[in-house]
């Protein structure tokens, strides 16, 4: 199955161009609010979105709102306009915003919520669109919601379906997210060796999972590990290491990562920089990925920049929003 | 309208009864309403300190969910806090504070295992909502310590307008009825005396009579 790279990462690179600036930032760190923040932000290519939100929101989530609805736009028309293996690819890649969504669903029919508590919690990035979500949302239950799911294209209809049906005799949320996380990364790898990957992007998803399973070991730290959290498929974090991590009380005594490429997660204070770390080492492979001109790594290093973007400019938003120093404002910043 | 009392010796012993009790009342109400205010100042230095702690923990709370909507995304911030049951159980014994009935407030054992799976789950987000655990701590001791300190000081009220109704209004009153009372007895005596005197004269002058007549 080929595809034309050639074209689609041309294409990717015109997206790619129309990121904002490091000028943009030092500059929206000077704004003196958050609507003098938006109106920069109207000069730049979120005009539509944010036009949008506006005639239906007020406060953060107008930004929030747009960011979500750009982000969606963008991934559409990667989509649109790739073909083949690399719409396969960029599918795959896309497929956590569906494993997200189904999960939101999940996790409000657990807790009796209705529709409008659910929406949101959506963010329709995947092949799930959001009409197709709300159906599957208004279910009464957990097991309507499964069925309704099956009517959809999405690769995780039948794990949902399988999870559900235990749901309803142990109603164990937990226990159904595990199933679904684990079916996740399983038609991930089957994906991968039923459209032969490159290696070099089979080799970047290994490490996507080493990072979850490090990023789960370290959430789990000083509490009971168990066999459905750690995720097989990686290459660096085994089995091993991952209990190890798990079974330490501490990020500093990680002596077990400095013969890994995560070492440097050791070094972090608390969760949230581990995080960053772990999120730097992954942007890096994704730089590297994009390396090679005809490959999917082009998309998979701009999907990331697109997702570090949007990240930079909530915390932006709420920085304004809420009148956080700006010295803080730019620390933080500078994390992102 | 002052009431109308008969005049009469039981009354007034009764009256005097009334006094002793309504004065031993009010060092009664007087010695309570002391003891309610140290209890009350004490709850102030707690309650003001709960205050101190519920701003602190507060502010640490709403910067981590700050930072959990912007790395994590608020969608995904939304999503985790669906798993999570709305409504939180509280225990509330009720404690006999000098005869005053006070809510003694017990913050919940937070469950901490997670509803939800770990995996994938914004680490930022976990922090906010461990964040939030402690606030919501916070808030119930706040709410505890001032409630205990409002029903104190409603009672600390409610015994001041006693000690002076009885002090200002209960007190003289019966003062004042034992003064009338007393007042009309000894003019009674007077009168009595006077009369008894007249009588005593007349019997005099009559014996004077009959002994002049003899």
């Amino acid at each position: 199955m080929s595809a034309d790279y050639g074209y689609i990462n041309a294409r990717v690179r015109g997206l790619k161009s129309k990121l904002l600036e490091p000028k943009f930032y030092s500059e929206a760190l000077d704004a003196s609010d958050y609507s003098a923040l938006l109106s920069s932000l109207a000069q730049s290519p979120y005009v539509k979105e944010l036009e949008e939100a506006q005639a239906r929101y007020s406060g953060l989530k107008v930004l929030d709102v747009a960011l979500g609805r750009n982000f969606y736009h963008t991934t559409r028309s990667i989509l649109n306009f790739s073909d083949g293996e690399a719409h396969e690819l960029i599918a795959l890649m896309l497929l956590r915003y569906d494993l997200y969504n189904i999960k939101a669903i999940a996790r409000a029919k657990h807790a009796g919520r209705d529709l409008e508590e659910i929406q949101d919690a959506f963010f329709p990035a995947g092949e799930l669109k959001l009409p197709i979500l709300e159906t599957v949302a208004s279910a009464p239950d957990m097991a309507g919601a499964a069925q309704a799911l099956l009517a959809s294209p999405s690769a995780l209809k039948g794990a949902f379906a399988r999870a559900a049906q235990h749901y309803t005799s142990d109603n164990d949320l937990y226990k159904l997210e595990l199933a679904l996380d684990q079916a996740y990364y399983k038609i991930i790898n089957a994906k991968l060796k039923e459209i032969n990957a490159p290696d070099s992007f089979v080799r970047y998803i290994k490490r996507e999972i080493d990072a979850t399973n490090l990023r789960t070991a370290l959430k789990l730290q000083g509490s009971e590990s168990s066999d459905d959290l750690f995720i097989p498929g990686g290459k660096e974090i085994g089995r091993a290491v991952f209990d190890a991590v798990a079974a330490e009380t501490s990020l500093g005594s990680l002596q077990i990562l400095s013969s890994t490429s995560f070492s440097a997660v050791a070094e972090a204070q608390n969760l949230g920089e581990a995080e960053n770390v772990i999120r730097e080492l992954l942007n890096s492979s994704a730089k590297r990925l994009a390396a090679d001109p005809l490959g999917i790594g082009v998309v998979a290093n701009y999907l990331r920049m697109k997702e570090a973007e949007a990240a930079r400019l909530r915390l932006l938003a709420r920085g304004k929003y809420y009148k956080v120093p700006r010295e803080t404002l730019a620390r933080e910043l500078g994390d992102a | 309208m002052a009431e109308q009392i008969a005049p009469t010796r039981s009354n007034l012993l009764q009256r005097r009864d009334q006094m002793r009790l309504a004065i031993r009342g009010a060092d009664l109400l007087k010695r309570k309403r002391d003891a309610l205010i140290g209890e009350f100042f004490d709850l102030v230095k707690v309650s003001l300190e709960a205050r101190k702690a519920l701003a602190e923990t507060s502010k640490e709370a709403y910067l981590s969910l700050f930072l959990a909507k912007a790395w994590d995304g608020p969608e995904a911030v939304e999503s985790l806090s669906l798993a999570a049951k709305s409504g939180l159980d509280l225990k509330i014994k009720v404690d006999n504070l000098f005869g005053v009935k006070v809510p003694q407030v017990q913050a919940p054992e937070f469950d901490k295992s997670l509803p939800f799976s770990p995996i994938n789950a914004g680490a930022r987000t976990l922090d906010a909502a461990s964040e939030f655990r402690k606030l919501t701590e916070a808030l119930i001791n706040v709410a505890a310590t001032e409630t205990r300190l409002r029903r104190i000081g409603e009672e600390i009220k409610k015994t001041s307008r006693r000690v002076n109704a009885l002090e200002q209004l209960v007190i003289p009153g019966i003062n004042q009825q034992i003064k009338d009372i007393r007042s009309v007895l000894d003019q009674r005596a007077l009168e009595e005396v006077t009369v008894l005197k007249r009588i005593k004269a007349k019997l005099e002058a009559r014996e004077e009579a009959a002994k002049e007549v003899a």
